[in-house]
């Protein structure tokens, strides 16, 4: 039982999530969308119809900053990252030569850290072929401390970084706030500004 | 030799953060530029308020102050409680390394999820609420203050304006009576001057 919650806590998968800004941003800002809500609601002192919109508010917010997150920033930024240092440092640095894109990388990264005997096991098990040189496959089923390029993982990370910062502090909050309002009237949790607030506003 | 330093230092920072890229890192990084940009943005807001504007960015600014440290010291107190774990079942001592360095990072992650979901909001509604109430008593305290010195100022103003208006009628009055005592005398006395 012990032995087994150990495994659970040190799981392989879980700690390069962990060691990943994009899936545990994604993880962090998803819990925070079905978390806080819940905490708005389960909240006792605030009113039945304020809870629901403050949640439902709540909610729509963390998930279209999630939605622009994965779909938008993530792809640029971990890409671009990649060509940028490929670029800049790739005449000196030969890890940006063994890789083309940062997806091909990212999966010898996943083999490399593994020790050899459970590496070995994971390279027999692949049902498809690997996205990286036969250079490195070869370098990895024969080298017990695989190389693992490390620059090039943190010139990745650094882009994911970036990216995150300004996706998540500066770009998602501003299309969220286009987005939520129109879905909140949609929904019918939210009333149509009425028309003399309308002209109040024209008119300012 | 610009180009050559900035390129060392950010091969340094490339080599950090691939060693060991810990989740703490990008969640602080998010929060700082938060604590700066949000306020921003509130301020910016032509629509709203002046002074929601101004509790808004001052409530918004302070929740990241407090989630800052709140990430980093609960990242780095759950890593603590990795190496507490036992790995004895794990014969291969390499094994044993690789599990034991996974759960370092699993329990930091878990930390800073943790923070993100109820660390973060617990402390700081019990910092920020009692923060922008004093603020919100203190503008109260200034705004009675003001409004008293105004009613005063406004007192004074209506008091000197009743002073002018009272007198000339009072006067008006006296004028009326005199005429009408004049009036009177003037017909009692049988002369008719004045046109009376």
């Amino acid at each position: 039982m012990i032995n087994g919650l150990t495994s659970a806590l040190s799981n392989a998968t879980l700690s390069r999530i962990a060691q990943s800004t994009t899936s545990s941003v994604s993880i962090e800002t998803g819990l925070k969308a079905v978390g806080r809500p819940s905490f708005i609601l389960a909240d006792g002192k605030i009113e039945p119809q304020t809870k629901r919109y403050a949640a439902m508010k709540e909610f729509l917010y963390q998930a279209t900053c999630l939605a622009t997150y994965m779909l938008i920033i993530t792809p640029i930024f971990k890409n671009g990252a990649f060509k940028i240092s490929k670029l800049a440092l790739g005449k000196t640095e030969d890890a940006f030569k063994k890789f083309k894109s940062a997806k091909e990388y990212l999966s010898y990264k996943k083999l490399a850290v593994m020790p050899q005997k459970i590496r070995l096991e994971k390279i027999n098990e692949a049902k498809k072929p690997f996205k990286f040189s036969d250079d490195l496959l070869s370098h990895l089923k024969t080298v017990e401390d695989a190389e693992q390029y490390n620059i090039v993982k943190g010139a990745i990370e650094f882009g994911n970084i970036v990216g995150s910062v300004l996706g998540l502090a500066i770009f998602a909050p501003q299309v969220s706030h286009i987005i939520i309002h129109p879905v909140l009237k949609a929904i019918g949790m939210e009333k149509e500004e009425s028309p003399k607030k309308e002209l109040i506003k024209q008119n300012s | 030799m610009i180009k050559k330093t900035i390129g060392n230092i950010f091969k340094k920072w490339f080599l950090n953060l691939g060693e060991n890229n810990k989740p703490t890192y990008a969640v602080m990084a998010i929060a700082v530029v938060k604590g700066i940009a949000r306020p921003i943005f509130t301020m910016t807001d032509k629509e709203a308020d002046p002074e929601t504007k101004k509790y808004t960015a001052i409530r918004e600014g302070l929740t990241e102050v407090v989630a800052i440290p709140t990430y980093f010291a609960c990242g780095e107190l759950a890593s603590k409680f990795a190496e507490k774990l036992n790995f004895s079942h794990i014969s291969d001592p390499k094994l044993q390394a690789f599990a034991r360095q996974g759960a370092k990072q699993n329990f930091m992650f878990l930390g800073v999820c943790l923070a993100a979901l109820a660390v973060i909001p617990a402390l700081a509604s019990v910092t920020i609420k009692p923060f922008m109430k004093k603020i919100q008593e203190n503008k109260k305290d200034t705004k009675k203050a003001i409004d008293n010195v105004q009613n005063l100022e406004l007192a004074n103003t209506n008091n000197i304006v009743e002073k002018e208006q009272v007198n000339p009628n009072f006067k008006s009055i006296g004028l009326r009576k005199s005429a009408l005592n004049t009036y009177s005398m003037a017909k009692l006395g049988g002369m008719k001057v004045g046109g009376l």
